[in-house]
């Protein structure tokens, strides 16, 4: 370790005085070397009021709470990427079918592709446009949804704004 | 249990009441007892998990209080924390001090909570955003104490966190910056400026540091 730090440099640490490399080469002294910190923290003009404040305790249950909860199985989130890639293929469909119209529902039937779904809507009192409609419908909100989750800030990592 | 003013930097300096469990009493790397203690927990000796849980209850429930300032919210969140804990034990690195690990899931199950009381009072206006400090202040402390209790809630939480770690905590400036994901300097910078933003508001409520 090296020699222990001044009471200048203790000084000037603690009124942040110090450049960006001289401050972390101090904090990093302070680290190993409890001498230093216990004399830093003598210099600190808080010091004195911070030793008067008094710990809160932790409720006496919280532990059993804890452990019992812990047997609960957990429910698992999907990850907002997976609403997020949802959201996206549902608007590839949307823009497909609504670029391609009647040709893609045609090709769509031809390969058997969702032939359940689409013979629900072959009545000719339904227009041929509904399916169309719906899948914009559904990919508009999964998109909406998505946008919300990530606008909220759960896909930016931890970060307290 | 007192604070000091800086961290303590031998197991001896702690709260004497305290269980003897180094990973409690003396943040830093994990002795072998408390490695053999976190292999049981995570075979799922249920003694050894209650044995963990009991020497992080104190720290995590004082982290959640004076982030979130309120002792219902800070009850949630350091439930959620340590049920968190037990059940990302397998994926804990041994070599990492077990405290910074837990401070991280602390910190991040209170990111959740801070965010969740912002959309709360985003659909219903009306809501109080932050209830203040008053539940730390249920034991007798001096006008001093008082002030700086709630200088120290006036911050925001991003100079909040570094003052509760390195202060009330004891965490080295390196364990800070493990915890917050962050190099360093920052830690530093953080540090600096929120001593500099208590120091304010301390003066401006009448004291004197």
């Amino acid at each position: 370790m090296s020699s222990h730090l001044h009471d200048f440099q203790l000084q000037a640490f603690g009124r942040g005085e110090l450049n960006d490399a001289e401050a972390v080469s101090a904090a990093m002294h302070l680290d190993e070397c409890p001498q230093c910190a216990a004399r830093v923290a003598t210099l600190d003009p808080f010091g004195p009021v911070f030793a008067q404040i008094v710990a809160p305790r932790a409720p006496k249950d919280l532990v059993a709470r804890a452990l019992q909860a812990a047997d609960v199985p957990e429910i698992v989130e999907e990850p907002v990427w997976v609403e997020v890639g949802l959201g996206a293929v549902l608007l590839v469909a949307a823009a497909f079918l609504v670029l391609l119209g009647g040709d893609a529902l045609k090709a769509m039937v031809e390969i058997g592709l969702f032939a359940d779904v689409l013979s629900r809507f072959s009545s000719p009192w339904i227009p041929s446009m509904t399916p169309m409609l719906l899948v914009a419908i559904l990919a508009g909100s999964a998109a909406l949804f998505a946008i919300r989750r990530v606008r909220s800030g759960q896909a930016l990592g931890p970060r307290w704004s | 249990m007192k604070y000091s003013g800086g961290p303590p930097r031998t197991p001896e300096d702690s709260d004497p009441e305290a269980p003897l469990l180094a990973l409690r009493v003396y943040p830093g790397g994990n002795n072998e007892s408390d490695r053999s203690l976190m292999l049981r927990a995570r075979a799922g000796d249920a003694h050894a998990r209650q044995q963990l849980l009991a020497g992080i209850s104190e720290p995590v429930y004082r982290y959640t209080l004076r982030m979130l300032s309120n002792a219902e919210d800070a009850r949630d969140a350091s439930q959620d924390t340590l049920v968190k804990v037990l059940r990302h034990l397998d994926s804990y690195d041994l070599d990492r001090p077990f405290l910074t690990w837990v401070f991280g899931i602390a910190r991040n199950t209170c990111i959740d909570e801070y965010r969740r009381r912002k959309r709360r009072a985003w659909d219903e206006p009306g809501d109080v955003v932050d209830p203040g400090p008053p539940a730390l202040h249920l034991a007798m402390q001096s006008e001093d104490a008082e002030r700086l209790n709630r200088s120290l809630a006036a911050l925001s939480p991003l100079y909040r966190e570094v003052i509760v770690l390195y202060h009330f905590e004891h965490l080295k400036y390196t364990e800070i910056a493990d915890v917050l994901e962050v190099p360093l300097g920052t830690v530093m910078n953080r540090i600096f400026r929120a001593r500099q933003k208590l120091k304010d508001h301390y003066e401006n409520e009448g004291g004197e540091p």
